[in-house]
C-alpha cells in the first residue's frame, strides 16, 4: 500500500519528527511511502536517509499531483486553514487527518482523523471519527546515556520562544542569580546568547543537547500544542524534568508525576517552579533518582515503535 | 453628534487607552459617546469615569442595538479577525463608520471609507495610502505630572511594561547576565499574567502604571521589527523622566532619539542591551541627562490633547460624505480554513 505524508514545511519541528517515526519503523506492507511539502527544510535529509522520496511543491496543483498517487494521504496539520484549498476539495483519495494541535477541524476534511492526544480528539466536531493515538518517542534514539559537565549544572528548555510561557523566565532568573555555575542552554531559539544563556539555534537532532544538561524545564502555554515531545525526550534521556501542568502536558505527564517521574507545577505560579528547580540544584542525588525513573516511565509508556502498527491499521480501515 | 466606540474588548492595554483619552479629551460637540465592546475586561470603569456610557454585549444582536444609536462609529481594530467580525456587524447596522488602525496590519480598502493610522507603521501598511489620515498615538500626560518615586534610593529597578508577546526574549537572556553582575538591581514586569515577588517581580497586569514608572531607574523594553504600532508605554516612561533603553526598530524610532533621550541598540544584539544597560547603571549623570531630554520631549510632542479634534475632524467628514468608498474587490469572500495557506 501506498502512503503520501502531506506536510506543510520540512523544518525539525514536532509534527516532522512525528512522521519522521512513522516513516522510521514502517512496516513491510507499507514501505513505499513518501512526502510532499509546501516549503523545504532540514528534515528532507533526514527523510531522504530513510529511503523515502521527499517532493517540495511550488504550489497546489503540484502537491496534487504528487499526491494523488497514493492509495491513502495522511495530512499532518495544526490548523484546518494551513490544508491548500485545492487540497481541501480536490483530493479524490482516502484521507487521514493527522491533528497536531488541540483545534476543531471541520468534520468533512477527512475520511478519519488521528488524534495525537485524548485533549486534541475532545475538541473535535465528531469525536467518533477520530482515533487517538498518542505521541511518543523514538527510544532507540533517545537512548537515555548522558555526560553532563563537571562543575557546572546546565538547566535546558527546548521549545520555540513562542511555544513557551513568560512563567518560564520568572522562575528562572532568580535561580541564574543565585546559583552563579548554573547555564541555561536553549534549544529552538534562533539568537544571541548572553553569558549565562546560551542559545543553541533550531537542532535538527535534539540527543547530544539533552545528553549534556542536567535538568530540563518546560513550561508551555496553556491551551497550545497537543502532546508535546520535548519534556517526553527529556524523560527517555534520563533527565530529572520539571514541567507546567498545561493542557499539551497533562495527559503525559499527570500520571508521570504520580509516579514520581517528573516534578509537575501549576502552570501559574512561578514560585513553585523555581522552587522544584533550586531542589533538584540542591539535591543531586534525588535529580539522579527522578531522572533514572523519567527513564524507566519513558521506556514503558512512551515508545514511538507501538504508534506505527495503530497508524498503518487506520490507513488499512481507510483503503 | 454622538459617537460610538466599538471595541473587542475592554482590558488596559493600548487601543483601549487610545480611546480613554479620545473620551477625556473630548470637545463640548462630540460630547455624547458610547464605547461598545463585545468583551468586558478591567478598564471599563475608568471609561465610564470619562463620563461617557460603557455598554458590554456578547451577542451580534445586543451590539448592532447599541451601535445603531450612533451617528458614526469608530471601529478600533488591530488584526484581521477582528476586523471581519466588526465588519459582518456593522454590515447590519447601516452607519456611517471609519475604522482606527491600531496595529500595522493591511485592511481591505474597499470596506471602509478612511482608515485613521495611529502611527506611520501602520499607515505604510495600507495600500492605498490615499484612504488613510494618520493620527499618531499621544498619551494622558495628566498622570505623569504629580507622581513621585517611593522606591528605596539604594536598590535599582529596571521596569518592562507590556503584554508578555510584546517583547523579544532576548530581554531576558539580557537580564540573566544584569542581574548577576550587579547586586542591588531588581526587575520589575507589568503586563503579565503571572504574580511572583523578589529580584524578580512580577506584578501583574496594572491599569495605572505611572506609580511603577515613577519607581523605576530604568526603562527597557524590546519591541520587534514590523510589529506594534506606536507604543504609548514607551511614550509614558519618557514622560516619567525614565532612561530608555531600546532596539531600534520602526516603533521606538517614532518616540525616541538614540543618544537624546534614549540608548538604541540593534535588534537582537543581546551583547549590545547588556552593554547598554550596564552603562546607564554605571552613569548616574547619563540618566538623568537623558531622563530630563525624555520628559522635555515627551511634554513637547506627545500629548493626547492635541489628537482628540483631529479624530473628531474625521467624524465629521465621515458624517458629511467627504471620504468616498472603493470600489469593491473582485474575488469573493471565502471561510479561512478554505485560503490558501500561507505559513506555520
Amino acid at each position: 500500500m501506498r502512503i503520501a505524508h502531506f506536510i506543510h514545511q520540512l523544518q525539525p519541528f514536532g509534527s516532522e519528527r512525528v512522521v519522521e517515526t512513522l516513516l522510521r519503523y514502517r512496516s513491510v506492507q507499507f514501505r513505499d511511502q513518501w512526502v510532499v511539502a509546501r516549503a523545504d527544510g532540514p528534515m528532507r535529509s533526514v527523510y531522504e536517509d530513510l529511503g523515502i522520496r521527499v517532493f517540495v511543491a511550488d504550489n497546489d496543483r503540484e502537491a496534487l499531483a504528487r499526491l494523488v498517487e497514493a492509495d491513502v494521504i495522511n495530512l499532518h496539520l495544526i490548523k484546518p486553514e494551513y490544508t491548500p484549498a485545492c487540497l481541501a476539495r480536490k483530493l479524490a483519495r482516502p484521507k487521514v487527518v493527522t491533528l497536531h494541535a488541540a483545534r476543531p477541524f471541520p468534520a468533512g476534511m477527512a475520511d478519519r482523523f488521528i488524534a495525537t492526544s485524548g485533549w486534541a480528539r475532545k475538541v473535535q466536531e465528531a469525536p467518533e471519527r477520530c482515533t487517538v493515538i498518542p505521541n511518543g518517542v523514538d527510544l532507540g534514539r533517545f537512548h537515555g546515556r548522558r555526560c553532563a559537565s563537571p562543575g557546572r549544572r546546565v538547566i535546558a528548555r527546548s521549545a520555540r520562544p513562542e511555544k513557551s510561557d513568560e512563567l518560564f523566565w520568572l522562575a528562572l532568573l532568580p535561580v541564574l542569580a543565585e546559583y552563579p555555575n548554573v547555564e541555561l542552554r536553549l534549544a529552538g531559539v534562533e539568537g544571541r546568547s548572553s553569558r549565562r544563556v546560551r542559545v543553541t539555534g533550531v537542532l535538527r537532532d535534539p540527543v547530544q543537547f539533552l545528553s549534556e544538561s542536567d535538568i530540563f524545564v518546560h513550561t508551555p502555554f496553556p491551551l497550545s500544542g497537543s502532546r508535546d515531545l520535548a519534556p517526553m525526550e527529556a524523560m527517555a534521556m534520563g533527565l530529572p524534568v520539571v514541567v507546567t501542568d498545561a493542557d499539551s502536558c497533562r495527559e503525559a505527564m499527570l500520571p508521570a508525576g504520580a509516579a514520581e517521574a517528573v516534578l509537575l507545577v501549576p502552570a501559574d505560579r512561578p514560585d513553585e517552579l523555581c522552587e522544584a528547580v533550586q531542589f533538584l540544584l540542591e539535591d543531586p542525588e534525588g535529580a539522579a533518582r527522578i531522572g533514572r525513573r523519567a527513564r524507566e516511565y519513558a521506556v514503558a509508556h512512551f515508545d514511538a515503535r507501538t504508534r506505527v502498527p495503530e497508524y498503518e491499521r487506520v490507513y488499512a480501515e481507510v483503503a | 453628534m454622538r459617537v460610538a466606540h466599538f471595541l473587542h474588548h475592554l482590558n488596559p492595554y493600548g487601543t483601549e487607552r487610545v480611546v480613554h483619552a479620545l473620551l477625556k479629551y473630548r470637545s463640548a460637540a462630540f460630547n455624547d459617546q458610547v464605547v461598545v465592546s463585545q468583551k468586558d475586561g478591567d478598564f471599563a470603569d475608568e471609561m465610564r469615569a470619562t463620563g461617557c456610557e460603557v455598554r458590554v454585549e456578547p451577542e451580534v444582536k445586543g451590539l448592532v442595538r447599541h451601535l445603531s444609536t450612533a451617528d458614526v462609529i469608530n471601529c478600533h481594530a488591530l488584526y484581521q479577525h477582528t476586523f471581519d467580525d466588526m465588519m459582518d456587524v456593522l454590515r447590519r447596522v447601516r452607519k456611517p463608520y471609519l475604522f482606527t488602525v491600531h496595529w500595522p496590519t493591511r485592511f481591505a480598502p474597499e470596506l471602509s471609507p478612511v482608515y485613521v493610522c495611529t502611527s506611520l507603521s501602520a499607515y505604510r501598511a495600507q495600500d492605498p495610502q490615499s484612504r488613510c489620515e494618520v493620527v499618531e498615538n499621544g498619551i494622558d500626560l495628566e498622570p505623569y505630572e504629580t507622581v513621585r518615586r517611593t522606591s528605596p534610593a539604594d536598590e535599582f529597578v529596571i521596569t518592562r511594561i507590556c503584554r508578555p508577546a510584546k517583547s523579544d526574549e532576548y530581554f531576558w537572556y539580557a537580564m540573566a547576565d544584569i542581574l548577576s553582575r550587579y547586586p542591588q538591581v531588581r526587575v520589575r514586569i507589568v503586563g503579565s499574567p503571572h504574580q511572583v515577588e523578589g529580584r524578580v517581580e512580577s506584578v501583574g497586569v496594572q491599569h495605572d502604571t505611572a506609580q511603577y514608572l515613577a519607581d523605576s531607574d530604568l526603562f527597557v523594553y524590546t519591541p520587534r521589527p514590523g510589529e506594534g504600532t506606536k507604543d504609548l508605554v514607551i511614550m509614558e516612561a519618557m514622560a516619567m523622566g525614565v532612561p530608555c533603553v531600546l532596539p531600534d526598530v520602526e516603533v521606538t524610532r517614532r518616540s525616541a532619539v538614540q543618544g537624546k533621550t534614549a540608548l538604541m541598540v540593534p535588534f537582537g544584539n543581546t551583547e549590545a542591551l547588556v552593554a547598554a544597560i550596564a552603562t546607564l547603571i554605571e552613569d548616574p549623570a547619563l540618566r538623568a541627562r537623558l531622563g530630563q531630554a525624555s520628559r522635555e520631549h515627551a511634554l513637547r510632542h506627545f500629548d493626547a490633547r492635541h489628537r482628540a479634534p483631529r479624530y473628531e475632524r474625521v467624524y465629521d467628514r465621515v458624517l458629511k460624505g467627504a471620504y468616498r468608498m472603493a470600489a469593491p474587490r473582485r474575488t469573493g469572500w471565502a471561510p479561512n480554513w478554505l485560503r490558501p495557506a500561507t505559513t506555520y
